[in-house]
């Protein structure tokens, strides 16, 4: 018999400031993984390993199944089963991803393999409040992402863990001497060996002296429940954060309809994005989609937005506009999702009296819809160019104007005029895209001419080539409009077949 | 005993009667459901409930073809809208000349052109520009053959919601189709360039009005009509220094003026040709 000796657990009030750990346990892990491939919960699933039954939903265990039965047992008890084979790699993908998001709430996110995350709070308390606010929005995230988890903080990461895995039900208040060694990782063997001699809880373990249980069941043991104390050095290897996002979700039933695509995989993987940009405190410019049919080329589906975007409504919002406008694969078994461009993140707050700066985030939201549904370039401004023939000075880049660039003036004959320090002519408020040809008829000539004579004065149009220069007129046309009409050079040497006057736009 | 007198009482002013013309007296009305921009036009603003443009809502505007005045007479409400918010134009005939545009005085930084390959799409643009909190109007030009009066609502509701004042440009065959604009105006063209004849076909508080005619310079002034009088006494002055030299070019052939600026003239050409092929390609 051992002597007992004075090892025992310090206790702390929940949120005392010593809490520095938060640990969170996903016991469903290897079931959640196949639900968030879009299988339904409420029928009977199993997780099988080895052809016996290793995890277990709801209702399979409302069914009577229990973990360690055989699949035919299974079976027998449930016709309507549905099972997966375990996949520990993928397992251990999801958990990765899961320690990306949870990357926001500390800078040292550590995974503790097969089925634990650990994070060091201590330098989020001030800014986020209390380890169980922390505990809270990250067990909300994890819900989010399809993943059950128990979420427990302690001193140090080894407590937060072994207070985790014992999966009791209360939160927090339970001391850590009271937990029993199940699920703790011990060895089968070892269990045994210790229940034989009496020991089924951390807290009769750690009263027996450290140097007889060294010799008996290895240093590790030790070594274990030194961290477990604070008593030895814990060091964790934080996760390194992701420089690029880009995942992908394989789906255990192709989807042809994209409704359903815009219901189950793609607000799973925005919702990822949205998190990865928070944690990174990034606003995503431009993202792709890849639906991958199973064999054969995926289609590819590009999205911009105006400004950065960070929510995963405002992204599947300009998607599912676009995704209306493709044809995709008849059967999709695998969506991916590849963010390409991202900005640091401007936080954009509506002031109060509707300035010009919150029309103009409103209406950048307004352009990357109508790009998505109409195409990009359905919807510009319009903005001078330096060009020098009036219907090629009018057209601007897309979108928005910056509010700084400065307009350049291009008409020739306002930089003419102004030169001679005139100012310029009057313009028509239509401009036609090409002048058109108009019976002299049918014009009465009220103003003019003024001569647009600026060199590369060309029109496209094979009917007005290389003209030197213009004169323009302002003429009342017999059907009441005002026109802006010019008449070329007596050079041009289809005149007389296409009549001797121009359209070149409306005084409207 | 004294004869019964009947109380003088004018049924017609008792309070709690209310009447069409009540609305234009401003009482009993809730003020932001009617709050208007001035036209730039006295005589419009008289005639319009308000005195003035609805700031919301649908107003359809019937043109027999495109450029008769249409923009100019919508010019100030253009001016007041894109001073703090953006005016999408949504598939207009012609191209909107930036240049022109600023010289009257319309911040066209803030003035988006849509271009639509449908009417479904031209529908839903219009619809969603009007209820983004960053529009204060939209011009739109539908395909008037699949326009129907469920749209009209449709889009007239969308910008009463999102505040946002919506112009329809249909052809004035319209004028005998149902619509639920708030406003609606037919326009003709006068003998005058600068004039403009309009009838209120439909509008709040009053019943239709005929034969108005504005006066389009008043509310249209640039810097260069403001500037012409200086223009045309500097015209003058080149004229009188260049006599000499205009007298001595024998050769010019007709038609060709020499370009000094802005004489004003006004002859009849003569040539024959069919009608004029781009005055049509509005409707």
């Amino acid at each position: 018999m051992f002597p007992t000796t004075q090892h025992t657990f310090p206790r702390h009030s929940p949120d005392s400031p010593e809490h520095k750990w938060l640990a969170l346990h996903f016991p469903t892990l290897a079931l959640d993984i196949f639900q968030s491939q879009g299988v339904p919960n409420e029928r009977v699933q199993v997780v099988i390993q080895e052809q016996r039954v290793c995890h277990m939903n709801e209702a399979a265990a409302a069914a009577g199944i229990l973990p360690g039965c055989t699949l035919a047992t299974a079976y027998s008890i449930s016709s309507e089963l549905t099972y997966f084979e375990r996949n520990p790699d993928q397992e251990q993908e999801h958990l990765a991803d899961l320690a990306q998001a949870l990357y926001r709430y500390s800078s040292v996110v550590s995974l503790e393999v097969p089925d634990c995350i650990v994070l060091e709070i201590r330098g989020s308390l001030m800014l986020l409040g209390s380890a169980s606010v922390i505990a809270q929005d990250a067990l909300a995230l994890c819900a989010d992402m399809n993943h059950q988890a128990i979420a427990r903080s302690a001193q140090t990461p080894q407590a937060a863990i072994a207070l985790a895995r014992a999966q009791t039900s209360r939160l927090f208040d339970v001391p850590l001497h009271v937990l029993a060694l199940l699920n703790q990782g011990f060895s089968q063997r070892n269990l045994e060996r210790l229940s034989n001699m009496g020991i089924y809880t951390l807290g009769q373990l750690v009263q027996l002296p450290r140097a007889g249980l060294g010799k008996r069941f290895g240093q590790q043991l030790t070594q274990y429940l030194g961290r477990l104390q604070g008593e030895l050095p814990d060091p964790r290897q934080g996760i390194r954060p992701q420089t690029r996002f880009f995942r992908q979700q394989h789906l255990l039933k192709p989807i042809s309809n994209k409704e359903v695509l815009l219901r189950g995989p793609m607000p799973y993987l925005a919702k990822q994005l949205e998190y990865w940009l928070i944690a990174h405190q990034h606003g995503c410019i431009t993202l792709r989609w890849q639906f991958a049919p199973f064999k054969g080329e995926p289609t590819k589906l590009q999205i911009r937005f105006g400004s950065g975007k960070q929510r995963h409504q405002d992204i599947l919002k300009l998607s599912a506009l676009k995704l209306e406008q493709v044809d995709l694969p008849t059967e999709v078994l695998t969506v991916g999702l590849d963010m390409t461009l991202s900005r640091s993140w401007v936080s954009n707050s509506q002031d109060l009296f509707g300035s010009t700066a919150s029309a103009t985030m409103a209406v950048s939201e307004l352009v990357d819809e109508l790009s998505a549904r109409l195409g990009t370039g359905a919807c510009y401004s319009i903005r001078p160019r330096a060009q020098h023939s009036p219907e090629q000075a009018w057209r601007g880049p897309r979108g928005i104007p910056r509010e700084n660039t400065p307009a350049i003036i291009s008409d020739p004959a306002a930089t003419n005029s102004r030169s001679a320090g005139l100012l310029p002519g009057k313009r028509p408020l239509w401009l036609f895209h090409q002048p058109q040809p108009v019976p002299g008829k049918h014009l009465t000539l009220l103003q003019g001419p003024e001569r647009l004579s600026e060199s590369n004065l060309t029109v496209s149009s094979s009917m007005l080539t290389a003209a030197p220069y213009r004169d323009y007129y302002v003429a009342r046309h017999r059907q009441g409009a005002l026109c802006w009409v010019f008449k070329p050079p007596e050079t041009t040497p289809t005149q007389t077949q296409q009549g001797d006057w121009y359209l070149h736009g409306y005084f409207a | 005993m004294s004869a019964e007198k009947t109380p003088d009482i004018d049924v017609l002013a008792h309070p709690m009667l209310w009447r069409g013309k009540d609305l234009l007296s401003n009482t009993g009305l809730n003020p932001s459901q009617h709050a208007v921009l001035t036209s730039g036009y006295a005589e419009l603003d008289h005639h319009l409930l308000g005195g003035g443009w609805p700031q919301q809502g649908l107003v359809d505007l019937l043109l027999p073809q495109a450029g008769i005045g249409e923009l100019r007479l919508i010019l100030p409400v253009l001016q007041q809208l894109t001073q703090n918010a953006y005016v999408v134009w949504i598939n207009p005939p012609f191209i909107p000349y930036e240049t022109a545009l600023g010289a009257c005085g319309v911040n066209t930084h803030n003035i988006l052109v849509v271009r639509t390959q449908s009417h479904e799409d031209t529908l839903w643009s219009t619809e969603r520009c009007c209820l983004s909190s960053g529009c204060a109007g939209v011009l739109a030009w539908p395909e008037e053959r699949k326009l129907n009066i469920k749209e009209t609502r449709r889009i007239q509701l969308a910008a009463r919601s999102g505040r946002t004042l919506a112009l329809f440009f249909r052809p004035i065959s319209a004028i005998a189709r149902s619509s639920l604009a708030e406003l609606r105006l037919a326009l003709r063209p006068t003998h005058s360039v600068d004039r403009l004849s309009l009838d209120i076909i439909k509008r709040k508080g009053g019943w239709p009005v005929h034969d108005i005619e504005l006066c389009l310079a008043e509310a249209s002034q640039t810097p260069y009509d403001v500037m012409q009088s200086l223009h045309q006494q500097l015209a003058l002055w080149q004229k009188q220094g260049a006599h000499a030299a205009q007298r001595e070019k024998t050769t010019v052939q007709k038609g060709a003026q020499e370009p000094t600026v802005y004489a004003d003239f006004a002859y009849d050409m003569s040539t024959s040709e069919p009608d004029m092929a781009a005055n049509n390609s509005l409707h």
